[in-house]
């Protein structure tokens, strides 16, 4: 994909993501603010750009570990 | 020097001798530091509450202790204190934040429980940037107690988020403080006030009864005259918690023992380029210091999308741990224009870019660990500028490169790191240094800032503040 379709297509999204704010928000923000939601928006999604262009593979797993839980398991304090 | 200067700007060590010795009591000492906060840390916006009565009672407490030969150890009568996100009973707890001024938590956080039962004496809730700083601030004016600032400039910046903490202790109001780093909340402040700020380890201290903004970056530690210093409090609020099993990690690397016969650290290729000429100058200096004790080499990290990661986790885990607030319109009321508006972009964040995220840092993780298990530290600039002015946005002072310091993916994967005092740069404003270390081997990071405090003595500094 070139740069200009990068952008479009960056940018469709970061409409889509305003749209499901304003969903959730509409009545709480002036123009001003809306403005500047996208902003933050569009650094967000520009952080995910980002992040996609590292290549990864199926088995490279996030970085969180699931601990089955067992109340008499010291790492777990019987909480 | 006067007797009260002579007070104000002692570290915890010395201030422990002066005790033992009789040359002043824990409660004569709480007195001190109460008026000298009231003097000079709440003019610099860094006090939110002074605990006066709470502190008195347990100055008295080590006093009797100490005359009845009960000694709980190096911080026993030692006045501290605390960032305002951490929970104390009984006592307004703010988050820094205009909306939740009267907020008061029915418990202790764990260091709070553990730095009483060492013996040191809370004296103050520190003021911070509201949420510590996670709504997206960018100007210091972002704060229920005003713009923090700073020991060295009232014009300046004291840093942030932990602004209450940097500021008190750079300016002799506190012998040590404690504050919570989620990206920069520690070694920001720590750097622009002059003083010596430890990150300890993703884990390493227990969380509970903090602020919760990020649940996977979060870190609690100190702020203190000297890394020796910072040591000691570290010593006494780090271990296991049941109630925050993230620290059960930390279990299986204990302290790394007596520091090496010479260091070896790496100087990130390129981190001076970034830098502005009065941080490159220090920087250099503090080298040719380094090069007496260490053996340096350049070294090279992959290039990773760090402040990308680390941003989109922020983002997402900021927007979850407030959603509740965000929803009930809670942001509305902050200080900060821009924090009313702040992390809405996280809700709108898909799951499968936040998992992406903690897939990049695992990449990351293991890269920098890798690298640092030839060195004992990363060695660079702790910022690439001294403080912004007290009005001035961040846009329009800062160095947006980000090969310019060790932030981004000092947090991200998790790791200790020390910031000390290197000089001073543009407007006789402090610059830091900073060690960067293998997870959990915060000892190895200590022990080099100490080295280089023992040949230097920047941290020695301080400002001409009447109190």
């Amino acid at each position: 994909m070139d740069e200009q379709a990068a952008d479009e297509r960056r940018e469709r999204i970061v409409d889509a993501k305003l749209a499901l704010a304003k969903a959730r928000f509409g009545d709480r923000f002036d123009q001003a603010q809306w403005d500047a939601i996208r902003e933050n928006i569009l650094g967000m999604t520009k952080c995910g750009d980002a992040l996609r262009a590292v290549p990864l593979g199926n088995s490279d797993e996030p970085e969180i570990v699931f601990v089955p839980y067992r109340a008499d398991d010291p790492a777990w304090g019987g909480r | 020097m006067s007797v009260a200067e002579g007070i104000s700007f002692a570290t915890v060590a010395e201030l422990g001798r002066m005790l033992r010795s009789g040359q002043i009591s824990p409660t004569e000492l709480t007195e001190h530091f109460l008026e000298r906060l009231e003097q000079v840390g709440t003019p610099l916006n860094a006090v939110v509450t002074l605990t006066s009565e709470l502190a008195l009672a347990q100055a008295r407490q080590a006093e009797d202790e100490l005359a009845a030969g009960i000694d709980r150890g190096p911080l026993h009568g030692i006045p501290y204190g605390a960032k305002d996100l951490l929970a104390t009973a009984g006592i307004p707890t703010t988050w820094g934040a205009a909306p939740l001024q009267n907020q008061i938590v029915d418990r202790n956080a764990a260091v709070i429980v553990r730095l009483r039962e060492a013996g040191a004496v809370l004296v103050a809730k520190l003021a911070m940037v509201e949420l510590a700083g996670g709504f997206g601030y960018e100007q210091p004016n972002a704060a229920l107690t005003g713009p923090g600032k700073n020991a060295w400039d009232a014009e300046a910046w004291a840093g942030g988020s932990s602004s209450g903490s940097g500021a008190v202790v750079g300016a002799g109001a506190v012998p040590f403080a404690i504050g919570t780093e989620t990206w920069g909340s520690i070694t920001v402040p720590a750097a622009y006030n002059g003083v010596s700020g430890l990150r300890p380890t993703y884990g390493r201290v227990s969380r509970r009864g903090a602020m919760a903004l990020c649940w996977t970056l979060d870190k609690i530690g100190p702020l203190a005259r000297t890394a020796e210093d910072c040591a000691t409090v570290l010593a006494a609020m780090a271990g296991p918690d049941p109630a925050d099993v993230t620290t059960f990690a930390g279990t299986r690397f204990p302290s790394s023992g007596e520091a090496p016969a010479r260091f070896r650290f790496g100087i990130l290729k390129g981190s001076v380029e970034a830098v502005r000429p009065d941080v490159r100058a220090n920087f250099e200096a503090a080298l040719g210091v380094l090069a007496e004790f260490a053996d340096l080499e350049e070294v090279t990290m992959r290039t990773l999308p760090y402040d990308a990661a680390a941003s989109l986790i922020v983002g997402v885990e900021a927007a979850a741990a407030f959603e509740e607030f965000i929803d009930e319109g809670g942001p509305l009321g902050l200080t900060a224009p821009e924090d009313r508006v702040g992390r809405v972009d996280g809700l709108t964040i898909t799951a499968v870019e936040y998992l992406r995220a903690l897939r990049v840092r695992r990449v990351a993780s293991r890269e920098m660990d890798t690298l640092l298990a030839g060195f004992d530290a990363i060695v660079a600039p702790t910022l690439p500028t001294v403080a912004s002015g007290i009005a001035e946005r961040f846009d329009e002072h800062f160095v947006r490169d980000p090969t310019a310091s060790l932030g981004a993916i000092g947090n991200l994967c998790g790791l200790p790191a020390i910031s000390v005092p290197n000089g001073f740069g543009e407007r006789a404003l402090p610059t830091g240094l900073e060690f960067m270390g293998r997870a959990f081997e915060e000892s190895r990071v200590i022990a080099a800032a100490a080295a280089y405090q023992a040949r230097t003595d920047w941290h020695r500094r301080h400002p001409d503040i009447e109190g």
